[in-house]
């Protein structure tokens, strides 16, 4: 019951923030806003411009509302706006290269690495990957989209996706074995 | 590709993470909401504006051509001056039924007519040059017992001419008579040396009786005008009327004379 009340909550607030209601939009952003500065972060090194790619996407969001089919979660699509958006600022601020060498991928994925490392440490892992890397790896592996639907956003080639996961994967299981030792080490 | 554990662990801490925005960017969020309203507005009224011209435009178009449809179904009048010689004379003055002849009841003169979709004017004709270039001119200056000849032009159609056009006078029959009548009299007193008032007044009394039997006959037509007729009857009447009437006062008049002046004897 408490879940179908929310959900028309939800809802109500969404049509009035549609129709340009300040306050119901500033509720939304209240709602979202520290979950899609995340997102954004993922992919953008810089805070800031982390959350100038956020108010765009918000901006786009609210201006489209009417456009929501209410068919699916509103963070998804609203998700969804800020990957693009960060994907669109990565390519206009660098010229983001795929490498399009052929790597066979090993079949066997048995790590057992001990990954007992705070958030900021992943953060900075991440950050220190290559753009092309890093877009391909977040968008796989945090966000969960498909190697076609990768594809297709960032207009590749699937074989491309595949392989920039590999050796994105490849990189940071190298990171973290350094981080690791460095930290046995200094333990 | 099944995603492997240490990944797991990444999108797990990733996932539960939130960064709080600063301040500022809500602000600029709803200032930049407020300027896309504004302009969203501004586009609105622009294209209500641009609408509301676009029926304006229309609207006038729409009466403009309407006015101007009406304009062509007036009538127009064409001063045919070209046609006209330069010892004729125009005279607008309105004048008698009897003194319009109508004119151009050939084909040709109908067709000119239905083309130029107009009244044309009429024109007297006192020069007989000019009626061999006018067949319908020439064809009732025949018929006309004086050289003056008077044709008044038809209008598009017989309803209009009738109740449209401005009559055109020409030189009425009485002036020709009267012109007539002196010259007899100067005649007569370039042979005699003077000239009774009763001759004067025969060849009056001769000319008026010219002037009335045209104006019952109408010799063009063959037929006689019964308003004319009627006319000179009661003209005749009042006449006999008013010389009774004056007969009696006479003779009032000179019985009481008379009686006076036996009394004074």
């Amino acid at each position: 019951m408490k879940v179908i009340q929310l959900h028309n909550n939800n809802t109500a607030l969404l049509k009035k923030a549609a129709k340009n209601n300040r306050e119901a939009q500033h509720e939304l952003y209240k709602a979202h806003a520290p979950k899609m500065l995340s997102v954004c972060r993922y992919y953008i090194k810089d805070i800031q411009n982390a959350e100038s790619v956020m108010l765009n996407g918000f901006f786009k969001a609210f201006t489209n509302l009417k456009n929501f089919k209410y068919q699916g979660s509103f963070e998804g699509w609203l998700r969804k706006i800020m990957v693009r958006e960060s994907i669109s600022f990565i390519r206009q601020q660098k010229n983001v290269e795929f490498s399009i060498e052929d790597i066979t991928i090993p079949q066997d994925h048995s790590n057992n690495i001990n990954t007992e490392i705070e958030v900021a440490q992943i953060q900075q892992l991440i950050d220190e990957l290559p753009e092309g890397y890093k877009m391909v790896f977040v968008m796989y592996a945090i966000e969960g989209y498909k190697h076609f639907e990768i594809a297709e956003m960032l207009k590749i080639s699937e074989g491309t996706s595949k392989s920039q996961l590999f050796k994105a994967r490849q990189m940071l299981q190298k990171k973290i074995k350094e981080l690791n030792q460095t930290s046995y080490g200094t333990n | 590709m099944a995603p492997i554990k240490f990944e797991d662990k990444l999108k797990d801490k990733l996932e539960n993470r939130s960064l709080q925005p600063s301040q500022d960017v809500w602000n600029t969020l709803a200032d930049r909401l407020d300027k896309e309203d504004n302009k969203y507005n501004t586009k609105r009224f622009w294209w209500l504006g641009i609408a509301a011209s676009l029926i304006g435009v229309f609207l006038i178009t729409t009466q403009f051509y309407k006015t101007m449809e009406a304009k062509k179904d007036l009538p127009i009048v064409v001063d045919s001056q070209s046609e006209i010689p330069q010892d004729s004379k125009l005279i607008t003055e309105p004048v008698n039924d009897d003194e319009i002849i109508i004119a151009s009841d050939t084909e040709e003169d109908k067709n000119h007519l239905e083309t130029v979709n107009a009244t044309e004017v009429a024109t007297i004709v006192n020069n007989p040059k000019a009626e061999n270039q006018n067949q319908a001119h020439k064809e009732h200056s025949l018929k006309q017992p004086q050289q003056l000849k008077n044709t008044v032009a038809s209008s598009a159609s017989l309803e209009l001419e009738r109740k449209e056009n401005l009559p055109v006078k020409t030189v009425s029959q009485e002036d020709l008579k009267i012109i007539e009548v002196v010259d007899v009299i100067k005649q007569l007193q370039a042979n005699e040396s003077s000239v009774s008032e009763k001759e004067i007044d025969s060849l009056l009394k001769q000319a008026q009786r010219d002037i009335l039997k045209q104006r019952i006959f109408d010799e063009t037509t063959r037929t006689v005008s019964a308003d004319a007729l009627l006319q000179d009857v009661e003209v005749e009447l009042e006449q006999s009327f008013r010389d009774k009437v004056f007969e009696a006062l006479k003779s009032s008049y000179n019985s009481v004379k008379t009686a006076v002046a036996e009394r004074r004897n």
